[in-house]
């Protein structure tokens, strides 16, 4: 299993396994109710300012200082 | 009540049920916005709200408690809502089913209409319906809400909500909700689970939301919407005033002559072409605005101008409403509501003001045509630093208001990327009519008051002409020439004209109030000028040519001529390089539209925050006005 980093470290067009998110995050809930819940396989489509993920299907944009602080773990 | 996530074509829906029978009010007792309207449905005429969109009722936001305690029946004025209509996204039904299973969960009798069935299908999605019904334990209706279809069987369908008994997961067990939505989508959906047409959106993506490229385009779009609305709106414009001018002129030849006549022309008709020449703008800006929000690109526009508008806490979505202010503060305010935050809404609302709208150019047409005559390209730099002043007061004014009296983190940007369709004109057109609307019935009815008062104020009491006046009256008839007795009328109407400014409510208000702006140079023909633009800024000029040119004719280049060569009562020059300086940056700055305070109380929801505009705004044109006179003094200038 490799090891836990945050999406803002994945590359463009990769994959990961969301963990579980209860860090200080007060975003956590919502991003949560937004899809980006444990567990959920998510695809970065884009890096950077914003950071634009890919979720069961809906597509959200989340400014870096957000996707700094998700932990995922990276998938293939 | 209509419920659902945000970007699922809940609004589109409630539309095609209520078409034009629908309003926009507040939620009682809060200042989220909600629609009502009126649908029949099977032999029922049953009223729909349609609440704000919420990913989750159980999440800390405005919008969620408000839909959280309409449905506990806890907001007063508004009945507890008989049934649910919840509206949930086909391509998306995983994420969906948690508000779903939130608000079936209370109990309240629910039917499920699954909106964008057709781009579902065109992904290889289709989904059982019949599972789901039996899943979910009430009717579930698959509507096209753009094209209508299924319209009709879910209006047959709305009567037979039900409560759902079906075994639901606890929604405040994340991981058992999770699994369940999953499950019942896989049962639905026969295995295959949502996918959306990446290669396009991620494309497009990396050029909307692209530092550069991005920027570019934004400007592009930002331009032509402010380009349209400011070349578009002006034919309606002038065709308003043209028309409530011919009524005015047809009014005064059939009426008797006297208050009443005074009071239906000037104060009725003025007044309600004061209130109707916004409707354009309003109009057309919000036609734009929504047509470009349904394309899915004001989403990603807000990150690219978050990157920018951070840095004076400010969101990205302030943009728009303060693009638009630059043609006028009223759909501007209005506009607002398009931020998500209340905090950064009011900053928004309360700075927009300061931005130059469109009905400040005439006075700094007159201005700069005092101070720079001779020299046009300097006009021209000083004309764009007019509207840098404005911007960069915009600016500080909501940093020092979001650092102080709305003092609060600013959120990270996080907002959902819908996909990118085909705009709905029919929606964009609906949305144009529901704000129009609203402005006429909550704003105008305030603004039409307001004109009419100060009409009076400047109309009454009605003097006698002053005795010079009737001199050249008796001059004029006794001459026999006639062009110099013209010559001697028109100067007798002039001194008559110029009498009853200075005795009105207006110019004793003025004359009362000049010592206020002794310090920048006024005298008080240039303070009744700014009392009467305290109504709208666009009266300066047509007052300073009643006052010191005896006509108000302000196309006639003589007439402006006059006001610049106009003298105070003691000879000198009324406007010396100092005062017009102070005057413009006056302008620039002034919380001087009646109207626009009525529209901040209403979208703040308080005369407070209208007063508090006032008071700023004002304060710190006062303050820069004499800054600018001081300094230009100082440079030698007179």
């Amino acid at each position: 299993m490799s090891c836990a980093t945050t999406l803002s470290e994945l590359c463009a067009g990769a994959e990961g396994i969301l963990l579980d998110a209860d860090s200080q995050n007060s975003e956590g809930p919502l991003l949560r109710a937004m899809g980006l819940e444990p567990g959920q396989r998510v695809r970065i489509a884009r890096q950077g300012e914003p950071c634009i993920v890919e979720v069961r299907g809906a597509r959200i944009g989340l400014s870096s200082d957000l996707s700094r602080q998700v932990q995922v773990t990276p998938a293939t | 009540m209509v419920v659902g996530n945000p970007n699922v074509g809940k609004t589109t829906l409630f539309n095609r049920l209520c078409g034009l029978r629908a309003k926009a009010t507040n939620l009682p007792g809060t200042t989220i916005e909600s629609r009502q309207g009126t649908v029949n449905c099977d032999r029922h005429r049953l009223t729909l709200i349609d609440m704000p969109g919420v990913y989750s009722i159980g999440l800390d936001q405005p919008e969620a408690n408000a839909l959280s305690r309409c449905i506990a029946g806890e907001l007063t004025g508004t009945p507890t809502p008989d049934a649910a209509l919840i509206v949930l996204d086909a391509t998306n039904l995983a994420r969906n089913l948690r508000i779903a299973n939130e608000i079936l969960r209370t109990g309240i009798p629910c039917v499920i209409a699954l909106t964008m069935t057709d781009t579902a299908a065109r992904r290889g999605l289709s989904l059982n319906t019949e599972k789901l019904e039996s899943y979910l334990d009430c009717p579930v209706v698959p509507v096209i809400a753009r094209s209508g279809h299924g319209i009709q069987t879910l209006k047959a369908a709305i009567p037979r909500a039900s409560v759902s008994t079906a075994s639901l997961p606890d929604p405040m067990d994340e991981v058992a909700t999770s699994n369940w939505c999953d499950g019942v989508v896989r049962e639905a959906a026969g295995g295959t689970v949502a996918v959306t047409n990446r290669r396009l959106s991620d494309r497009l993506d990396l050029a909307a939301v692209h530092p550069v490229l991005g920027l570019i385009l934004f400007a592009t779009i930002m331009g032509g919407l402010f380009y349209v609305i400011f070349a578009l709106a002006s034919v309606p414009m002038d065709l308003i005033e043209l028309i409530f001018g011919h009524v005015g002129g047809w009014l005064t030849s059939v009426l008797p002559e006297g208050a009443i006549r005074n009071l239906v022309v000037d104060g009725v008709v003025g007044g309600l072409a004061g209130t109707v020449v916004f409707l354009p703008q309003i109009l057309l800006l919000f036609f734009l605005i929504s047509l470009l929000e349904d394309t899915g690109y004001l989403a990603r526009a807000a990150f690219v101008m978050d990157r920018l508008m951070r840095r004076f806490g400010l969101p990205g979505q302030a943009f728009v409403p303060m693009l638009s202010a630059h043609a006028c503060a009223i759909p501007a305010i209005m506009s607002a509501r398009l931020i998500p935050d209340r905090r950064d809404r009011l900053a928004v609302v309360l700075v927009a003001p300061f931005l130059s709208c469109s009905a400040r150019l005439p006075v700094y047409v007159l201005l700069l045509g005092v101070l720079f005559a001779d020299r046009p390209a300097l006009a021209g730099l000083v004309f764009a630093g007019c509207y840098t002043l404005g911007i960069v007061a915009a600016l500080l004014s909501a940093l020092l208001a979001r650092r102080t009296l709305l003092k609060g983190r600013a959120r990270p940007m996080v907002l959902e990327l819908p996909d990118y369709r085909r705009p709905s004109l029919r929606t964009a057109a609906l949305t144009a009519w529901d704000r129009g609307w609203l402005f006429i019935r909550k704003a105008g009815t305030v603004i039409l008051g307001i004109v009419i008062v100060l009409w009076w104020l400047s109309a009454y009491p009605t003097s006698d002409p002053p005795p010079e006046s009737i001199a050249l009256r008796q001059q004029a008839v006794a001459v026999v020439d006639t062009p110099e007795a013209d010559a001697l009328t028109a100067e007798a109407d002039e001194l008559a004209n110029r009498s009853a400014m200075a005795n009105s409510f207006a110019g004793r208000i003025g004359q009362f109030v000049q010592p206020v702006f002794d310090p920048l140079g006024y005298d008080w023909q240039l303070t009744v000028g700014v009392m009467t633009s305290f109504a709208a800024r666009e009266v300066f000029v047509s007052t300073m040519a009643v006052l010191v040119a005896g006509g108000d004719d302000v196309d006639d280049p003589a007439i402006i001529q006059r006001i610049e060569q106009a003298k105070t009562d003691d000879g000198q020059p009324m406007l010396t390089p100092s005062t017009a300086a102070s005057l413009l940056v006056f302008f620039i700055l002034a919380m001087q539209c009646l109207p626009t305070l009525a529209v901040t109380a209403r979208e703040a929801g308080g005369w407070k925050w209208a007063l508090l505009q006032l008071v700023w705004m004002s304060a710190a044109a006062w303050v820069a006005a004499w800054i600018t006179r001081m300094l230009v003094q100082a440079g030698g200038f007179a």
